[in-house]
Order: structure tokens, then sequence, then C-alpha cells
């Protein structure tokens, strides 16, 4: 008697949740500038929840820290993300939403990119390729319903700093 | 004596005063004193009660229920309460004007002494004949539910001859009840009337009247006067559709379906309802049942999102589990319900208890947990089919972590066996499995793993009390060997509480062979590893009672023999730990220590030591001193008056004759006197304090001076005496007008910084003078001298901050209410005298005033908020880094206080134009992170009044993304993202 659900992926596997990043003595002197790294970006993206699940996409090993490249000298970040099973109908989504995050979190200098692991979804081609058409993603914008489930799942990536 | 009533100033009282009608004491205290006759009241009324008016009739009849309102219950015969009964009742067939006083007439009849038995009934049946409850006024119809309420239950015996006529007429007076404040006393009312009277075939009739509530869906209105909450009126349903047992078969459908809903608040209250039901319902009844509930629950414990509402399911299966079983098991070869339903929860979750790192592993394992937690069996049941899965999890799996969650997992359940007494001494037949899982845990505790190692001890100290002779010399011997050659401190830490734990009910063989044996202090060497962990686990043996006194003297001993600075250290350490626990609970650790004469021989020691011109040269150090005055003021905070006085007595000579001029002893004095009763004599008084204010105002070494202003404050706080007080002030106040007015500029720096430690002293004690001593200081913030200026700015948080160590109650100082308040209002002259300074001299003023911003109570800000924004406004344009980070944390005080929102949204256009640049601000980390926190905090207030800051905001806080630390951009990123959001159409 196992009772019904609408879940495309029922049972998903968890990964631990990273501690928060340690403060270095680095970063508390004023005179040295921090360069963007892996860990920042990671930051930004890993507190993002999954469309479907009450999960972020870090406890679903969606997005890694070693998946992200940065050079901070060049501008260009490439993130890149694997779906939980490889017929996800929310890789487009979860992609865009990765995409809206990093666009609305980090400087304008950057480059950014966004792709699905190489072989982990079946229609990987068609979705790096929507993911990296500008106009497309701001078509994707501007349609309502699609902007509520996005803001919803990037509503909790941050908590409130500390006081 | 007022004249007594006659008819024509009865008549004219009613005309003249409408509230006569509802309130007429003196007319009942007339008919109690037999000066009115009750007949002769009717009589007076005669004209109004047959008046063609029926408003008039109306009044003539309130006159008279609100006259024997007022009676006495026994006052009216068993034939007069008949007789007005039957004029109400008649009454009830006149004019819609005239039932309402009819009613309160019936109302105040009903609970008279003398009620003949026929009463009730008749009543009833007039009500039912003449009356539709639900087309009256809300308190009328209330009126009817108190006569019900009065009616049914007290005479229930005269009314059954109704049959089930009474069961119809309650139904139909209550159906289609809306009102929010009548429905909440029909659902105080009704319970006890279900539970009384015989619903028969109307059973279903009398749910579905109630059942078409659930689940209750009411907001009250913001400032509701009634006070009825969403909650109170749930509470009452739940109470109302549990009330008979005989409800179960409509209650389960009901809340079945309801559970069905995507409504959080529909789950929660079938939820709630269902615990409540499972309380009262009969198992056999809830067996019917079973299939159903167990699929929905299952749905929401394994499924669910939301958290509170897994817990809730789970809670009601523990519940429901408890309830069936107290069915027979097993009958005739079939499965008991709670046998069949407990099945089903193991089915479901033990699929997914081979994988930790699944979503469902947690939910499966929180549910077999709720199903061990209901009864023994099902505890039991859940030992001996799901833990052999557990072990053999545990030893298959390679991988640590798992295995640790395997451990952890096992430590749960056996905890729940523990509280049920599911145990081998009670129940034999597990003793097998049991020992296993003993050996298991023995064995995890050797792995090379320190969680793994962590986690076995946890779950071993849980075991502890549950095992056999051998089990138990095997642990202390494990522990013993692990106290000596474990790495991790955290695993030690452990294996202190797995044998304070063992200590508990092994007293005598942790005495015999682990304190005495094993752990022993004095077989090793000072310089070995173990000499300090085994000190360390005996004194935190020493918070057991029959240990206190075994250790602690030896303890003592190690101080006050110590021939090294590491042994002494590491005793007083350790002692400190022991003492910082036990605070407030283990006071028979606190009586061993002063039976030893413990601080008397500390100091002895310590002074003997260093006055020594040969002595041993390690007591001059800062750690052995900095320990010591903790220990000592532990012990002495927690001694009472009379102990107290012992050891001041014996201490002071050697304060006295201490022959080296050593500065340090300061510290050790106040951690003597910093906890004395102030019902302990000091004759030293006088003369202490002036030496104090010397040294906190000429010595150099800064904790010295902190040591020694915060002892004089604490002493000027306490003096009894205030000729003796105003005798001191002014030594100090000479002392410090001499050394201010000379040119020793650090002098004056201390002696500024000493005014405030004395005002704190004062303020606390509500001194008569405070305000002039304020006035000293505030002067003191105009200073020429920049340096003294900021001292006295400075000052300003050490008065306001809120009990700082030896100045709170704990220390016995006189604490006045709201004495902040007084230094509040006194001090706010600051702002005045701020104004007429040039712009470039405020910094000192500001600063000050930001200090006691910092430490008012936001209830005694409150009334002066419009006076203090400007100030902080102002301090947020200064350059002052110090300045902008005392503002900035004033400011995010205010943020947070929601009592403030209301004055914050008037100056929310003051406020980010200020706080835009600071968080660009070049100067300082600091300021940028704690203006873009205040961002953060900004952006909660309500959003219409931030919208049209909202654009200006985010294209600001752009710029931060790029700043060059990664920590202000942390805070940037959570900054912008709550403004981008704050508008942001969301949902799914």
């Amino acid at each position: 008697m196992t009772p019904k659900t609408d879940l495309e992926n029922i049972n998903p596997k968890l990964y631990k949740r990273t501690e928060e990043r340690e403060v270095t003595t680095k970063e508390l002197d004023p005179t040295i500038y921090d360069p963007f790294d892996a860990r920042e970006i990671f930051d930004l993206i890993r507190g993002i929840n999954d469309p479907e699940h009450p999960l972020s996409l870090e406890e679903l090993n969606v997005v890694e820290e070693r998946l992200v490249v940065v050079d901070d000298a060049r501008n260009t970040i490439d993130v890149t993300y694997t779906p939980t099973i490889p017929h996800c109908s929310m890789a487009t989504l979860i992609g865009l939403c990765i995409r809206v995050q990093l666009l609305r979190t980090l400087p304008s200098r950057f480059k950014v990119s966004v792709k699905i692991s190489p072989g982990a979804h079946v229609s990987e081609e068609a979705v790096n390729k929507q993911l990296a058409d500008k106009e497309r993603v701001a078509a994707a914008l501007e349609n309502s319903h699609l902007i509520r489930v996005i803001n919803e799942c990037l509503a909790g990536a941050f908590t409130d700093p500390k006081l | 004596m007022a004249a007594p009533w006659d008819k024509e100033t009865l008549c004219q009282a009613i005309k003249e005063d409408p509230a006569f009608c509802t309130s007429c004491p003196s007319v009942s205290a007339e008919i109690l004193a037999r000066r009115l006759p009750l007949v002769k009241l009717v009589e007076f009324l005669k004209d109004l009660l047959t008046d063609p008016e029926p408003s008039q009739r109306a009044q003539g009849i309130l006159v008279l229920s609100s006259a024997l309102r007022d009676l006495p219950a026994d006052f009216l015969r068993e034939d007069e309460v008949r007789f007005i009964i039957e004029f109400f009742c008649d009454r009830l067939k006149d004019h819609h004007d005239v039932i309402p006083a009819a009613l309160k007439g019936i109302l105040t009849i009903i609970s008279m002494k003398n009620f003949p038995k026929e009463l009730p009934s008749q009543i009833l049946s007039t009500l039912m004949l003449n009356i539709t409850c639900q087309s009256q006024r809300q308190e009328d119809r209330r009126t009817i539910y108190r006569i019900l309420d009065a009616l049914v239950v007290p005479h229930y015996e005269d009314l059954k001859c109704m049959g089930p006529d009474l069961v119809y007429h309650i139904i139909t007076s209550i159906d289609g009840e809306r009102d929010p404040r009548n429905l909440n006393y029909l659902f105080s009312m009704l319970p006890a009337i279900l539970r009384t009277v015989s619903l028969g075939h109307l059973t279903e009739d009398f749910f579905e009247v109630m059942a078409c509530y659930f689940p209750v869906d009411f907001q009250p209105a913001a400032a509701d006067p009634n006070q009825i909450s969403r909650e109170k009126l749930a509470f009452g349903l739940s109470e109302c559709l549990t009330a008979i047992p005989e409800f179960c078969e409509f209650s389960i459908p009901l809340l079945l379906e309801k559970l069905d809903s995507s409504l959080r608040l529909a789950k929660l209250d079938s939820l709630q309802l269902l615990m409540k039901g499972c309380v009262v319902f009969h198992p056999n009844d809830l067996a019917v049942h079973l299939i159903p509930i167990w699929m929905s629950l299952s749905r929401e414990v394994l499924n669910g999102l939301d958290s509170e509402v897994k817990t809730a399911a789970r809670e009601a299966l523990t519940i429901l589990l408890r309830n069936l079983a107290e069915l027979p098991s097993d009958v005739a070869g079939q499965l008991s319900p709670m046998r069949q339903l407990l099945g089903d929860v193991i089915s479901a979750s033990v699929s997914a208890l081979g994988q930790v790192q699944t979503a469902l592993f947690m939910p499966s394992l929180e549910l077999l947990l709720a199903a061990a937690k209901s009864c023994r069996e099902a505890c039991q049941h859940v030992l001996t089919t799901v833990f052999p899965l557990f072990i053999d999890n545990f030893k298959g799996k390679t991988e640590v972590g798992d295995k640790t969650v395997y451990l952890c997992t096992m430590s749960r359940f056996l905890a729940v066996c523990k509280e049920l007494k599911v145990t081998p001494e009670r129940i034999p037949d597990i003793s097998v499995q049991w020992s296993s899982i003993v050996q298991l845990f023995f064995q995890a505790a050797k792995h090379d793993n320190p969680t793994l190692r962590k986690e076995a001890l946890v779950g071993l100290t849980i075991l502890g009390s549950t095992l056999n002779e051998v089990e138990s010399k095997n642990l202390f011997n494990l522990l013993c060997e692990m106290v000596d050659g474990e790495n991790s401190k955290e695993v030690r830490d452990h294996c202190t509480l797995c044998l304070k734990e063992m200590a508990s009910f092994h007293s005598h063989d942790v005495i015999k062979h682990v304190l005495a044996e094993k752990l022993n202090i004095t077989d090793v060497q000072r310089e070995d590893v173990r000499f300090e962990r085994h000190l360390a686990i005996q004194c935190s043996l020493a918070a057991l009672q029959p240990f206190s006194e075994l250790i602690l003297p030896n303890v003592i001993d190690l101080v006050v023999l110590s021939h090294d600075e590491h042994q002494a250290v590491c005793a007083l350490t350790h002692l400190r730990v022991l003492l910082e626990e036990s605070q407030n609970s283990n006071s028979h650790v606190f009586e061993c220590l002063h039976k030893c004469d413990f601080v008397l021989r500390v100091i002895k020691w310590w002074f003997s030591s260093i006055d020594k011109v040969n002595g041993p040269g390690f007591v001059n150090s800062d750690a052995i001193l900095s320990e010591m005055c903790h220990v000592i003021s532990a012990v002495m905070r927690n001694l009472n008056q009379r102990e107290q006085t012992l050891v001041h007595e014996k201490t002071e000579p050697l304060f006295k004759s201490s022959t080296k001029d050593d500065i340090r002893a300061v510290d050790l004095l106040e951690a003597v006197l910093g906890y004395l009763h102030p019902g302990v004599v000091l004759n030293e008084t006088r003369v202490l304090c002036p030496t104090l204010a010397f040294i906190a105002i000429f010595r150099s070494e800064p904790k010295t001076v902190v040591s020694a202003s915060r002892l004089l404050a604490s002493l000027i706080n306490k003096i009894p005496d205030e000729n003796l007080l105003n005798e001191i002030l002014a030594d100090v106040s000479k002392l410090q007008d001499e050394v201010i007015g000379k040119d020793n500029e650090q002098a004056a720096v201390q002696s500024t910084a000493l005014l405030g430690w004395v005002i704190k002293g004062l303020a606390m004690r509500g001194h008569r003078q405070l305000e002039s001593w304020i006035d000293k200081l505030i002067n003191l913030v105009g200073d020429s001298r920049n340096l003294i200026a900021l001292s006295a700015a400075g000052a300003f948080e050490v008065i306001m901050a809120e009990s700082p160590v030896f100045l709170n109650r704990e220390s016995y100082c006189v604490i006045r209410l709201l004495y902040r308040q007084r230094v509040f209002v006194g001090s706010l002259k600051l702002i005045k005298t701020s104004r007429m300074v040039p712009i470039e001299q405020r910094s000192p003023y500001l600063m000050a005033f930001t200090n006691l911003l910092s430490g008012v109570p936001h209830n005694v800000l409150h009334p002066h908020l419009k006076e203090v924004l400007p100030m902080l406004l102002e301090s947020l344009s200064q350059k002052s880094v110090l300045l902008l980070q005392a503002a900035l944390d004033a400011l995010r005080g205010l943020l947070v206080d929601e009592n403030f929102s209301n004055e914050l949204r008037d100056q929310i256009q003051s406020i980010v134009p200020r706080l835009l640049p600071l968080a660009a601000n070049q100067d300082s980390i600091a300021v940028r992170r704690m203006a873009l926190n205040c961002m953060v905090l900004l952006s909660k207030l309500p959003t219409e009044l931030l919208l049209p800051f909202r654009n200006e905001v985010i294209i600001g806080l752009e710029s931060c993304l790029n700043d060059p630390k990664r920590l202000v951009r942390r805070d940037a990123v959570v900054a912008l993202s709550r403004w981008t959001m704050m508008d942001a159409p969301r949902g799914k």
C-alpha cells in the first residue's frame, strides 16, 4: 500500500549541505582583493529550491562546487548542472532559475554560461541551446507564469545575515 | 436610607433611566428585606405589563427579571417559581419585541433552587413551540443557548420524558448559527450536553449540525474586543466532534476527506481531530477505518511538504496505535488491528531504510520511531523485526558516514526502548538480541573513525543502565582506555558523559576501580597528557553528590601544593568548568568547597607564594590569577550571607598584611567582594573606595583599572549608609576634579572613564544626585581635549550596559526599576547642547548619544523617538568609522523591533539616501556590511512604503556586487535579492 503521488522522482538521493564558508583572516583585511571563486558562485546557487521537492539544488546534487568554473580576470563563469534523472522535465526550468539567479546577483562584467553536464539528460543539446539564447531567456522571463515559478524557487535561496 | 419604592417612584425611575430596567439592585434589596412583597412589585408594574405598546410591556418584564436576578437562589418558594415561570413562558407568545425580555426572565428563574420537577420540559416545549431560535438576534440566541445550558445537564432526569424531542429541539436551535461569539459559547457547552443526553437515532443529525463548521475558516477582525481566534474555535469544535465514542463513524470519514485537501490548516485541523478521536473513540470502531487512515497518514508522513503537518501526522499515528493496543492481541490466528497497522508501517518504511542518502530515509525512520513510541508491544515488535535490518546495514556498509547514520538511528530507537522499559530486565525474550546490540556498539566504539566512536558512546550512554555486570565492567575498561588514548576531544567529552551516566547508578564501582585505580591523578606524571585528562574526568564527576567530597579536597591540594604553573592552571581550569556547570544546580559542590576553606586556602597560597623572595616564580602568571578570580567569584556567588561573612573575615587580614605592593591583588579582591551580600559588614569601605579610585585613575594596567573601577561601582552601589556614601563620593569627586584640571592627559582620560563607572553604580541604586553627576559627564563630552571628550562619550556605553559582571542582580546590587530610563531622560540634554556647538565639533556628542541609544530599553526610547532620530540620522552622515558603526548598530536595533515600524515608516526617505553611500563606504568593511544588513531589515517594512525607493536601492546596491571584499559582496547579494523580490510575483 504505497500512496500515490504526482512526483516524477519519488525517492531522490540526498546529499549533505556544505557548511557555511569560514571567514579567513585575508577576507577581513581591507587591503586585500578577494577574487570571485567557484565556492562564491556555488554559494549563490546552492540554496535555490527544486521546483518539485522541498529541497535545495545542493541537497539533490543538481549543482556542485566542482562544476563551477570561474575566471575572475577574464570575467567568465561557467556553471554545469546535473538533473536528478535523465528525462527530468524540470531541467530547463532549473537551468533558467540558475541563470536568473546569477543574472541578479553577479556584477554585470561577467559573461555567464549555464549548461547541463554532458550525458546527464536526454535532450541536453536542446536545453543548452535554449539557455544560451539570450533572446529566448528574455522572452521566458516575460512569461508571467514562468517568472512566478522562478521567483518561488529563488525566494528562499539566502538566509538573513546573522545579527 | 432611601424612601421605599411605590408605584409612582418606580414608574418615574423607569421612564427617566433606561439602564434602570437592566439593573435595579435597590428594588431587589427591598424585596429581600421583605419591605416590598413580590406581589406588590407586580402590582406597581401592572400598567406597564398590560400596556398596549409592546416596548412598554418589554420594559416591565425586564424590570421584573432584573429584580429577580439579584435575589438569592433560595428566596422564592416552589409555587412562586412555578407561577413566575408560567408568566414568562406565556410572554413568549407575545409580540416579538417582548420575547428578549421574557427569555432573560426565564434565564434568571431557572437558576433558582426550588425548581419544580415538571418545569424544565414545560419551558423547553414552550420555547420549541413559540420561538425559532435562528430568527432571533445574536444576543437573544445566546440567551436561548444559556437556557439550554442551564437546563439540559442539571435537569436531565426531569427532561428524559421528552425523549427524542429534547435532542431534536437542541439540534433545531443551534442549526445554522453563524456568529463566532455564539459558536464559541456553543462549542464550550455542547460537549457536556453530548455526554449527558442519549442521542439515539439523531446521533448523525447532531454530528452533521456541528460538522458543517469543520475545518474552521475564520479571520478575526484586527482589533476584536471578544478575542475570538480561529484556534479557539477550532479547538472547541474538535472537542465537540469527538465528545462521545458514537461519533467515531462520522468523524473519521470527515477528517479523512479534509486531510485530502491541499489547505495546510485543513490538514492540521484534521490531524488534531484524529488525535483527539484516538483518545476517545473505541478501538473497535477505529479499526474499521484503519486502511483509509493509514493511506492518508502515510502520504502525509512520507511525501508531505510541510514539517508541521508531518509531525502532527506522526503524533496521530502514535496515539492511534496506543489506542488500538487496548484490543486483545491476535485472536484465533488473526492479527490484531494494532499488529496489522504496525505491519503496514514497517513494510512501508523498511524499503527506504537501505539507502541512507535517499529523500525517503529520514521520513521512513521518523515514521517507525513514531510507531515504536506508541506502546511497549509496538516497540518490542519494531525492535525484533527492524533492528536486524539496521545491524545488517551497519555491518554491510563501507562508508563511515552511512555507518554513523545507522548507529545514530539505533541509538534513537534504544532511547525509546529505555523510556518504555522494553529492556532485557523486563522482557527476557529480547536479551539475546539486546546483548548483540551492545556488542555492536562496543565494536563501533573501537572503530578508526572518531565520529563513529562518538556515536557509539552516545548509544552506550543510553544502554548504560541495562548492561549486565560483565558488560558494565567492559564498558568501564573501554572508557578508561579511551580517556587515556583517545585523540579527539569531542569523543573524550562523550566518554565523560557516559562515565557520568554510569557513575550515577554504579557509584561504588566507579569509586573503587575508576577513580582510585584507572583514572587516578596521583600516580601519573604532571607532564603526562593523562594527568590533565584524569583531572578533567574527576572534576566533572565531582558534580555528582557522592563524588564531591572524595574528589574536591584532592583538587584543592593540587593547587595549593603545586610545583609548577601547568599543574595549578590545570586544576583551577577544570574546577572553573565544574563550577560553571554546577551554577544554580549542584549546591553540594559549593558546600563542599566551603567546608574545605577553599577561598582562604587559595588566596593564602597566592599571597605567601608571591611574597616569598625565593617563592615559586610561576605564581606570577596571569593565567593562574585569572582562573583563580573566576573560581573564587563563582564560589562566593553561591555562598549564603553567613558563609560569605566568614570568608571575608578570614581573607581581609591577608589583603591588609600583604607586604609586597602587588597591584594585581585588586583582581582577587574584586573576586572576593564582588558577590558579597549587602548584609555583610565591610569596615574597610571608607578607606578602600578612595584607594580604588586612585588605582583606577593612575595605574596603567588596563585589566586592573577595570577591576578597580568596577569594584568601586559595586561598593558605591551597595553601601547602605547614605552619609558614608556621600563622604566617599565627595572624596572621589575631589580627586577627579583635580586630575582633570591638570596637564596629565592620560590620568584625565582614565578619570573620565571612572566617572562612567561611578555613575553606573549611582544610577542603579537611584541616587538623589545622579543628575548632577550626569551633567558633569556631559560637560566633559564638550571638553576641548579630544581624547577626554571621546572617553566621556564612551562612558555612556558603560552606564547603559545591561548587567555586566559583578553589577547585576546575582551580585546583590541594588537595581531600581527603570534606572536606565532615568539616565536616558537625564542625558537628553546632549541633544540641546550638541545643537549649540559647531557641526565639526559635534562628533563626541553624537558618539555619546549613540552609545546611550545602544543600551536604552526600547519601551523607554519609544516616546522620545522623534527627538532621537534626527541625531541618529546626523550620525549616519559623519565620517568617523567608530561613530558610524555605533549609529548603524543603534539603527539596526530600531529596525529589528516591530514596535518602531510606525515611526520609522515616516523616515524611510531620510534613511535610504544615508544608507546607500555607507554601503559603499571606503574606510571600513564593517560599516559597509552593517549598512547592507540595515538594508535587509529595512526591506521588512510594509512593501507599499518601500516601493518608491526600490529602483534607487537596486541601482545603488548593484555596485556593491563588485566590492573588493567577499564578505561585503555576500551581504550585498542578500540585500539586493530582498529588494528585488519585494514586489515580485511568486507562487506555483
